[in-house]
């Protein structure tokens, strides 16, 4: 047993008994990152001096007794995110020359000041324009599952790490699912978290109306505990929300009785692998038998979630990062070239159509959630996909593995709102299957309390891969 | 209708490429229209779709006003 096999929650509070130290902590991460991520491939930069000053002063706040929840835990973050003195390459080769960052992005100031230490940055698909995580330039993570699939994106790194107990968290950003997917594909646990409940300045965007940042650890109280750190109104955002905050981490302990958990079955139904399937089934049984009622729901408009999440990702893309990929178009990835050459022929007309569509979307899905405290989907259609595959065959269909691996999760970008995915079981040979759980606009506390009911009686979560 | 099944997603997209002006590199021409004649084709289907009476959707409006 090593301090990185415990929680986050069991790691801060063994440092607040002062059985262990911060510095100690950091060593153990710092040399589980060198013997082990050459295999794994996780760290885009690892910043070993700066982890240990920070470690230091985590150690000296423990002794003086004014530590911040997370003082003396390693964290660490996908390549979006600033960190000061840390280029920051967005995944891309095209960005590898940029400058160090000067300062720190808004999530990872909010990290220290919780005193967590930040040992490095982590790899994610070619500037976060993709779920799969593979990235012929910069490499691409393994999933610690299973050899040959993916990790899963756009923050493969971020999901990676966390799997194999490299770190006991990381952060991740999610415009289509890019937390939720890696968290689904590698056995951990996820949070988008409602659009402006966590700050996105010095976060490389993509879509801006789509992008959310949020946390991946092994456990729900840990994606809570990161969520208490994260949260709260930030002036320099535009879109950052000026809604109460609360201790998640400490708000969980409500249980599945009497949770109403409302079931999209017409959506997830139309497309899903059969393990995926009965292993969704098997959880919401979990849950019921907890107490919860479970029921179906129709919510007609997610019938057309991919085209509009295209669209606007497509339209916000070009916007936001066109100038970059026509000045470096060399070193930039044919996939990622491929998308803003079709992005070019997206038009007004299909951008607000799509926009439109979003609220009738959310409207839809606010009146389902005026009925029931949670939606409950599968995380991903299917378990991880091997590398190599461009389409993969789901029941009698033949899909193409790009668009079919957010289909689930981007509805919840789509409309803003909180949702979670966390492991509900395994599939044959051995790749973890995501359950997702959706709440409405800011009730992060019902979907996190749901999610800890179902794993204080589940050990998915407990499980660790392969060695 | 069989004029219409005659014009494929393809197609419809090289017409919107030639149109919008977009000269593509030589390496990228087939994998785009590959990869994007179905999903302008769907993005045309959004327009159809959308009722004219509704207002975009602004998330940083809307949640927050939503919020409990």
């Amino acid at each position: 047993m090593t301090p990185l096999d415990l929680s986050v929650a069991e790691l801060a509070a063994t440092l607040r008994r002062r059985e262990t130290s911060a510095l100690e902590v950091t060593e153990t991460c710092l040399a589980a990152i060198r013997e082990r991520d050459g295999a794994v491939h996780a760290f885009a930069t690892v910043t070993a001096d700066d982890a240990r000053t920070a470690a230091h002063a985590a150690d000296a706040a423990l002794a003086r007794g004014d530590a911040g929840p997370l003082a003396g835990v390693p964290i660490a973050v996908k390549d979006l995110f600033a960190v000061r003195g840390v280029v920051r390459s967005n995944g891309s080769a095209a960005c590898t020359d940029d400058p160090a960052a000067a300062a720190d992005a808004g999530v990872v100031a909010r990290l220290r000041a919780a005193g967590a230490v930040i040992v490095g940055t982590l790899h994610m698909h070619e500037l976060a324009f993709g779920a799969t995580g593979v990235n012929p330039a910069l490499g691409t993570p393994a999933n610690p599952w299973q050899a040959g699939r993916v990790p899963g994106g756009s923050s493969s790194g971020s999901g990676a790490s966390v799997a194999a107990r490299l770190v006991p968290a990381a952060l991740g950003s999610d415009t289509g699912g890019s937390v939720r997917i890696p968290a689904s594909f590698c056995g951990v646990t996820g949070l988008k978290p409602t659009y402006g409940r966590v700050t996105r300045t010095g976060m490389t965007p993509l879509a801006w109306s789509l992008d959310h940042a949020g946390p991946l650890a092994r456990t729900v109280e840990d994606v809570a505990l990161l969520l208490d750190a994260l949260a709260g109104h930030d002036p320099a955002d535009a879109t950052s929300a000026r809604v109460p905050v609360r201790a998640w981490s400490r708000a969980l302990g409500r249980g599945a009785r009497g949770v109403r958990v409302g079931v999209p079955r017409a959506f997830w139904t139309a497309l899903v692998d059969d393990e995926v399937g009965a292993a969704f089934e098997s959880a919401l049984g979990v849950l019921a038998d907890a107490g919860a009622a479970v029921r179906d729901v129709s919510i007609p408009a997610l019938d057309y979630t991919s085209a509009m999440l295209g669209a606007t990702i497509m339209a916000e893309a070009r916007s936001a990062l066109g100038p970059l990929v026509a000045a470096r178009r060399d070193r930039i990835g044919l996939d990622v070239r491929v998308y803003f050459e079709i992005a070019k022929v997206v038009t007004v007309d299909h951008y607000l159509a799509a926009q439109r569509l979003r609220t009738l979307l959310y409207r839809e899905m606010c009146a389902a959630l005026a009925d029931v405290d949670v939606l409950a989907t599968p995380a991903t259609v299917v378990a991880a996909p091997r590398i190599e595959d461009i389409t993969m065959r789901v029941g009698d269909v033949e899909v193409g593995v790009v668009e079919t691996v957010s289909r689930l999760t981007g509805p919840f970008n789509l409309t803003g709102l909180p949702a979670l995915a966390l492991p509900c079981g395994f599939t044959r040979d051995g790749r973890p299957i995501g359950l997702q759980l959706v709440g409405g606009p800011f009730a992060e506390d019902v979907v996190l309390a749901a999610g800890h009911a179902y794993q204080r009686v589940t050990d998915w979560h407990l499980r660790r891969p392969p060695a | 209708m069989a004029l219409y099944a005659a014009v494929s997603d393809r197609d419809v997209l090289r017409e919107r490429l030639v149109s919008a002006g977009v000269d593509l590199p030589v390496e990228l021409i087939d994998l785009v229209i590959t990869a994007g004649g179905a999903t302008v084709t769907a993005f045309d289907g959004l327009v159809a779709l959308a009722p004219s009476d509704v207002e975009p959707f602004v998330p940083a409006r809307q949640l927050p006003d939503d919020a409990e």
